[in-house]
């Protein structure tokens, strides 16, 4: 036995281990914070909590006479190609919008950073920023907002609003 | 385990893996490349943002670098060249380069998931995963050494194993799974959904509970297949291809299959050896 095999079957055994245990909940936050890299996978696809929900990022302005405008939404998804089982990069956007929404409503219960602090997070500051660009600003617009808005089921659509930010400036 | 030549069917073992992950470096490669807006200053992974995070490596004039969509862009065309060069037809099938254009995969990965923090999915993971495994049996085979070409066997046989049972495990622990409610939950979504899959399942929910829990028994027995024997190991695999391809088509998850199947040949043979070894065989 080389010694690299030597280094590399202790090495992996141990990767396959952690990869284990970083299945469960309960040693996630003992193992997320030192996986910058995400070298430790999380295989439990769709489980326990499939996602069942659309997420949409709509944003409005309000003007400078304190009145807003409607709400109008962010583009983030692009329609599904025919070819997407073979060739699909808009699916890139919305997952990095789900995961996003994700982490902010995670924040929401773990209650760590409570409603003061959620504006200085990462996955608000990162769909704030995107809102603010993605969609033009009122002409008259001093300030903006932005929501989030899950839908569910497929004919008949139900909305319903997860997420309201405060306005922050232009 | 000594240090023996290296036997055919490991190098058979490394062309298939390292054929498999080179289409899938080039095609999540290209995906990334279409998908170069979002990192520039106004889109969804600006680094303007992502850039906020503490302990970012590196000094600041550096990093600016670093983190560039310039940088970025050189990562992925190392990716693609990886690729290339995992297509190589060498005189004995597998050659000096795989290990290098591996390790050129594998760094890519790293650094993609580090830049990018949010977006990532299971096909990201399983071919940083796979690209792990093929440099270690690359290196195996480069050095003539058997146990070291086994450990990368013994690495992405693991990593398929684990991620199996954990999707099933998880998913027969959640009710909405063992009910039959997230076959339809998730096929009205726009996301992953399919409109066809979604009309047929609605007023059928025997059919959904009945693809939900083949869903969870198959990924949760998936440790089974090495001690199955040849000829029902191959029809079980053939199946689980079957279902990553139903899940690109139905749920537009394509770059998942090639990274899974990347691991079918190391899983074949490390169940050869158990059945070897348990006198199964």
């Amino acid at each position: 036995m080389s010694l690299l095999s030597l280094l590399l079957w202790p090495l992996v055994a141990l990767w396959l281990a952690i990869t284990l245990l970083a299945q469960h909940r309960r040693f996630q936050p003992l193992i997320n914070p030192l996986d910058g890299f995400h070298v430790i996978p999380r295989w439990t696809f769709f489980a326990p909590n499939p996602g069942v929900r659309d997420y949409h990022l709509v944003v409005r302005d309000r003007r400078r006479d304190g009145s807003t405008t409607d709400w109008k939404s962010v583009p983030v998804y692009t329609p599904r190609p025919g070819c997407a089982w073979l060739w699909h990069p808009g699916k890139r956007s919305s997952k990095i919008m789900n995961d996003a929404i994700q982490s902010i409503k995670f924040l929401q219960k773990q209650g760590e950073v409570g409603a003061t602090g959620l504006p200085f997070t990462m996955p608000y500051l990162l769909l704030l920023r995107y809102a603010s660009h993605a969609v033009p600003p009122d002409p008259d617009g001093t300030e903006f907002q932005i929501a989030i808005i899950e839908s569910t089921g497929h004919d008949n659509r139900k909305l319903e609003c997860s997420f309201l930010s405060d306005f922050h400036s232009r | 385990m000594d240090r023996v030549d290296i036997a055919p069917d490991i190098v058979q073992c490394l062309i298939i893996t390292k054929i498999l992950l080179a289409a899938w470096s080039l095609l999540s490669a290209a995906e990334w490349l279409f998908n170069l807006h979002l990192f520039r200053s106004d889109g969804l992974l600006s680094w303007k943002i992502l850039g906020l995070r503490p302990g970012l490596i590196g000094a600041p004039p550096f990093r600016s670098y670093f983190y560039s969509e310039s940088f970025i862009v050189s990562v992925l065309l190392s990716r693609i060249l990886g690729g290339l060069v995992l297509l190589l037809p060498y005189p004995n099938h597998a050659g000096p380069g795989d290990l290098a254009a591996s390790l050129a995969i594998l760094l890519s990965c790293l650094y993609m998931s580090w830049r990018s923090r949010f977006g990532g999915d299971g096909s990201d993971q399983m071919g940083m995963v796979v690209a792990f495994g093929a440099a270690i049996m690359s290196a195996g085979v480069a050095m003539d050494d058997a146990s070291l070409a086994w450990c990368g066997i013994f690495a992405l046989a693991g990593q398929a194993t684990l991620a199996y049972f954990a999707a099933g495990a998880a998913k027969l622990a959640s009710p909405v799974w063992r009910e039959g409610g997230a076959l339809l939950g998730v096929m009205q979504t726009q996301s992953y959904g399919d409109s066809f899959a979604a009309r047929f399942a609605q007023d059928r929910p025997g059919f959904c509970t009945f693809v939900c829990w083949l869903t969870i028994v198959t990924e949760t027995l998936f440790p089974l297949v090495f001690i199955l024997p040849p000829g029902l190991l191959m029809a079980s695999l053939a199946c689980f291809a079957a279902f990553h391809f139903s899940n690109a088509w139905f749920m537009g998850l394509n770059a998942f299959v090639w990274p899974f199947l990347a691991t079918y040949p190391s899983v074949i043979l490390a169940s050869s050896a158990i059945r070897d070894w348990a006198g199964l065989a």
